[in-house]
């Protein structure tokens, strides 16, 4: 069924097609849709899924990994704030290795307050041994959703799984969605496969340990589990291509084969990567685009494979490590630090609190390329209107109108 | 007279209105309408924490063509402003189409209200989504119908005005001559360093007084209040209740209100004991004006 929906309905079908069990929510903007959705689904009785709403982000996560250990197929959602009051059932979960799927809705993080998205919200949970999956489209919220479960409760994974999708550009967004068949769906999940608990299987959580060498073991154990989620995202792309014809990869690379330059960017500001790359291919300009789809597990191989040859790398990071500077630049530069040839790397902080990336920022991205200028440490793509703009709040707020 | 032609490029339309006059139904039934026309589309609104009455906009991109688009445009081929009280709110770009009584230089005037009747604002969303259809190449009346039933949430009554109030104003904009384009102001800008600002400019403090002032939500009213100081006995019991502290007193104790903050609440009205205190509806002050 081709329909026109949101970003934010197509991740709650998302959930409707995997048949989860248990969805517990708390509302925050800008995720709120997707829980609405589900709720007023169970409420008329198209879906079969036992929806309580909870007193905090904390207690739904809880909820949600416990439910995931009883043998629910669990699915929630949430955004920012509510991520960062959920944090620490973030660690618990992943080390419980509850096979449950989440949604986060970026939102920038407080102070000051913003509705609009950037990933310095989902990025802190990259740590926390769930797995993490970024949507680029509307489809890709929905497509993601269901290849997070398949991922997460393969056999050789059981990690809980974040989907991301930003807020505004995605959550409230329409746009055409391949919403798939049921039966598809079904055989392309399969069903649950943790057991339910019953008089026969009572089996209780080894939580606590003071000793050193056990604690260490089993939290590498999540590492190597996020190694083998990197053999689970091929199987589990390969079968959603032969399923449904679309075609994802740990990383998607657009016009990148034979570009001398390439940039680097994750979620829907991706979309608008693309268009610059395109323009600047019609100048004969050779640049090209990696998008990472998957952070957690972070796919080095390809990452190196994609970027072998390259003349310049461009990392446009929609978030700020401040101290050091963007994230996924460090990732990337961690990545392919003593890698035969590795390209020179320009780190870009962009898209901050949803700040739309112009032509004028990727013209500036390729020329800083081009021109090899040491990248020692991040550009800011901020423009003269941008701080004519700033310059004016500020002039109110000190010393009122003008 | 169709005059915008999404197969032989994208198409950018926006919709400006107020918080309750239906600017997202509207944007939705226009994107729907392409939708089911067999484009490409994308359809979202924009509005920030607040209330009805407060100016909303929605947008449409639409093209037969992959669509590289996120968020709000950089500029727009047709500009819809369905709430003529936010004209001077608004920078029009392109083919503009306002909803007026009155011939509008540079723009098609179309009398939205008048095909609308009593139904007031329920129906203003269809109406102003099909005079937009009806300017798009490849869109037909029966796209505009379709997608009036699926997007409009009302019941069969509403829903058949609805859609007899489109087509009237479909058939009606395509006999309009074709209006002139206004073009995209080029927007020159570059890109600059961020220097160090020490902390005392560089935190988020606010602190002048009376900032909130400078917000003009004197914008987001759909009626103001209008005193008859002959009827006032001077009782300022709305010079208290006014939620806002938008009302001051004048020598004889009588309110002035300052519409740049009123948001038109009404609740002065509703406590003035000697009814000396009446609603005027927004957009009748700006026809005067």
């Amino acid at each position: 069924m081709n329909d026109l929906i949101t970003g934010n309905e197509a991740a709650a079908w998302g959930a409707r097609l995997a048949k989860v069990d248990y969805v517990p929510i708390y509302p925050i903007t800008p995720q709120t849709e997707i829980v609405e959705k589900i709720s007023k689904w169970a409420a008329d009785g198209l879906i079969n899924a036992r929806v309580t709403r909870m007193e905090s982000e904390h207690s739904m996560l809880t909820a949600a990994g416990a439910a995931a250990l009883a043998g629910a197929r669990v699915f929630t959602a949430t955004s920012s704030q509510g991520l960062l009051y959920a944090f620490e059932m973030l660690y618990n979960i992943s080390g419980w290795r509850a096979p449950l799927v989440m949604v986060n809705v970026s939102r920038g993080l407080a102070s000051p307050l913003t509705l609009l998205p950037d990933h310095n919200d989902v990025l802190a949970a990259r740590d926390s041994g769930f797995l993490q999956f970024h949507a680029e489209t509307c489809q890709e919220a929905l497509d993601s959703v269901l290849l997070a479960y398949r991922i997460a409760e393969d056999s050789r994974v059981m990690l809980p799984a974040i989907v991301n999708l930003d807020g505004f550009y995605l959550s409230f967004t329409r746009e055409r969605v391949d919403v798939p068949e049921q039966k598809d769906v079904d055989d392309f999940l399969g069903p649950y496969k943790v057991k339910p608990l019953s008089k026969e299987n009572l089996p209780s959580m080894g939580i606590t340990t003071l000793d050193p060498a056990v604690y260490s073991y089993f939290r590498y154990q999540v590492h190597e589990a996020q190694k083998q989620a990197i053999k689970a995202i091929d199987d589990a792309t390969k079968r959603f291509e032969k399923f449904f014809g679309r075609k994802l990869k740990a990383i998607e690379a657009y016009m990148a084969e034979d570009a001398d330059y390439l940039l680097i960017m994750t979620d829907s500001f991706s979309t608008i990567g693309k268009r610059a790359v395109k323009r600047m291919r019609e100048e004969n300009v050779k640049v090209g685009l990696l998008r990472l789809w998957a952070l957690r597990p972070f796919p080095i191989d390809d990452l190196v494979q994609a970027v072998k040859g390259k003349r310049g790398i461009a990392v446009f990071d929609q978030d700020l490590s401040p101290g050091l500077g963007g994230i996924i630049y460090q990732e990337i530069a961690g990545a392919l630090y003593g890698t035969d040839d590795a390209p020179k790397l320009a780190s870009f902080i962009g898209g901050l609190g949803g700040k739309i990336p112009t032509d004028l920022d990727f013209e500036y991205m390729v020329k800083v390329l081009k021109e090899n200028i040491p990248p020692n440490e991040p550009h800011l793509l901020m423009s003269k209107s941008d701080m004519e703009l700033v310059k004016k709040q500020r002039e109110i707020a000190l010393r009122g109108g003008v | 007279m169709a005059i915008l032609d999404p197969s032989k490029g994208i198409v950018r339309v926006v919709f400006y209105g107020r918080g309750g006059q239906g600017i997202k139904t509207a944007g939705r039934i226009l994107g729907r309408s392409l939708f089911t026309s067999g484009f490409n589309v994308q359809d979202f609104p924009i509005y920030g924490a607040e209330r009805r009455g407060a100016p909303v906009y929605s947008y449409v991109i639409t093209s037969s063509e992959e669509l590289l688009e996120r968020g709000p445009p950089e500029s727009v081929d047709l500009t819809v402003i369905v709430d003529k009280s936010l004209l001077n709110l608004v920078n029009p770009e392109g083919v503009l189409l306002v909803n007026s009584v009155f011939p509008l230089e540079n723009a098609m005037s179309v009398d939205m209200n008048s095909f609308i009747g009593k139904l007031g604002s329920y129906a203003l969303s269809a109406a102003a989504a099909s005079a937009s259809a009806a300017l798009i190449n490849g869109i037909g009346r029966n796209e505009v119908i379709e997608a009036i039933n699926k997007e409009v949430i009302a019941n069969q009554y509403l829903l058949k005005k609805e859609v007899e109030i489109a087509v009237s104003v479909f058939d009606y904009v395509k006999k309009l001559p074709t209006p002139k384009t206004i073009g995209a102001k080029p927007k020159k800008d570059e890109l600059v360093e961020l220097s160090f600002d020490g902390p005392d400019i560089s935190t988020p403090l606010i602190l002048a007084k009376g900032t909130s002032t400078l917000r003009k939500t004197g914008a987001w009213r759909l009626v103001r209040p209008v005193v008859n100081l002959e009827a006032c006995k001077a009782c300022y019991l709305c010079y208290l209740a006014c939620p806002e502290g938008v009302i001051k007193l004048n020598d004889e104790s009588k309110p002035i209100i300052s519409y740049d903050n009123c948001k038109g609440c009404m609740v002065c009205q509703e406590v003035c004991p000697f009814e000396a205190i009446k609603a005027k509806p927004e957009s009748e002050v700006s026809l005067i004006e």
